[in-house]
């Protein structure tokens, strides 16, 4: 499979032609650069002539047609009813060829995952839950709103000096959704996708193990659980399984920033008090 | 036709071929017979192949 990936990929460009750089879409976006080519859609950096801004372009593929236009509608919708300053505000969207097109703000700074494996940067548990805290600001706002995101993960939160960002509302579902679940699907794909404020708090646990595993250097290649490979607080193995419903599962955010910010107390916390408990 | 599918294998742009990850790589690990409460260093550092979307759809 691996050996033919480059032919795939090559099929796959070919099918789907993204812009052109320099094509102004929509009379006003001039694309510059594309970001990359996800599941539902390929995404560039643009320059809106109108207003003098860098945006973010967001294009259906044409090959997800059918449920990838639902998807950018719920995307377009949820985008439009969160108004945070630290989730990106929707701007614009339009069809082209009934190809649906959002447009949002451009969060500058760098993903939680190209710092980890491409800039080498590394988090200390106290960094690690200062973070999350921080984060957990977002997700209150959201929880509050009836938004559940379900893909928290390290490419989908931006760091800019010291601020997270979350973006990717592309699996968000509001809470009152009910979805199908394929009795077959495994716990892990059970956890995540789940519309519940619990698959959230599930994603941030292993969001914060990527993050906990930033300082690690394995001694030996075989792999042991993270319960036995990392040195952690007592306090901070706690509120991770508690995250990843190993045990007993968090119901609601307070919960949880409440425990956090009893562990921060031990390294004599201040200014921490974003999420109000 | 053919001349425009060569043109486009060889001459894509290098940013697709990028690694990101991508929503759909997750589905990937769905299949790990690990349960998730033993993952190790294997699991957080170490990143996962990107898909193209073929591979999305052989996954979903
Ligand atoms: N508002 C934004 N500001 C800055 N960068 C963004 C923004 N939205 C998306 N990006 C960047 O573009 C990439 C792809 O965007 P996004 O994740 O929304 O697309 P996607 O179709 O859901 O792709 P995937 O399936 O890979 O998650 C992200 O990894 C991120 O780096
Ligand atoms: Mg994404």
């Amino acid at each position: 499979m691996k050996r033919w990936n480059w032919l795939y990929a090559g099929i796959e460009h070919f099918l789907e032609r993204p812009y052109q750089v320099g094509k102004i879409i929509n009379h006003r976006y001039r694309i510059k650069n594309c970001l990359g080519m996800g599941s539902y859609g390929i995404t560039y950096i643009a320059w809106d002539i109108v207003t003098n801004q860098y945006v973010v372009l967001k294009q259906m593929r044409k090959t997800k047609r059918n449920k990838g236009t639902l998807s950018f509608q719920r995307e377009a919708q949820i985008l439009k009813m969160l108004k945070h300053p630290r989730i990106p505000k929707l701007y614009d969207s339009f069809m082209i060829k009934d190809i649906p097109h959002l447009v949002m703000e451009l969060i500058s700074g760098k993903t939680v995952e190209d710092l980890i494996f491409k800039e080498g940067k590394t988090f200390t548990e106290r960094e690690s839950f200062e973070l999350l805290i921080d984060i957990l600001a977002i997700v209150q706002y959201m929880h509050q709103n009836g938004i559940v995101h379900r893909d928290l993960r390290i490419p989908n939160i931006i760091l800019n000096e010291g601020n997270a960002y979350v973006i990717d509302f592309g699996l968000a579902r509001f809470l009152t959704e009910s979805e199908r679940m394929n009795n077959d699907d495994v716990i892990e794909k059970k956890l995540r996708r789940e519309i519940s404020v619990k698959s959230d708090f599930y994603a941030l646990g292993h969001f914060m193990l990527f993050l906990l595993y930033s300082t690690y250097e394995p001694t030996v290649k075989e792999e042991r659980s993270w319960e036995e490979e990392l040195s952690l607080s007592m306090e901070a193995r706690y509120i991770l399984r508690k995250m990843l419903q190993i045990d007993t599962p968090y119901e609601d955010i307070h919960e949880l920033s409440a425990d956090i910010h009893r562990l921060l107390q031990r390294w004599g916390n201040g200014g921490v008090n974003d999420v109000i408990v | 036709m053919l001349r425009k599918l060569l043109k486009a294998i060889f001459t894509k742009n290098s940013s697709h071929h990028k690694h990101r990850w991508s929503s759909s790589d997750h589905l990937k690990m769905y299949h790990s017979k690990t349960h998730h409460s033993k993952y190790g260093h294997h699991h957080y550092q170490k990143k996962y192949h990107s898909g193209s979307f073929f591979s999305s759809f052989l996954d979903s």
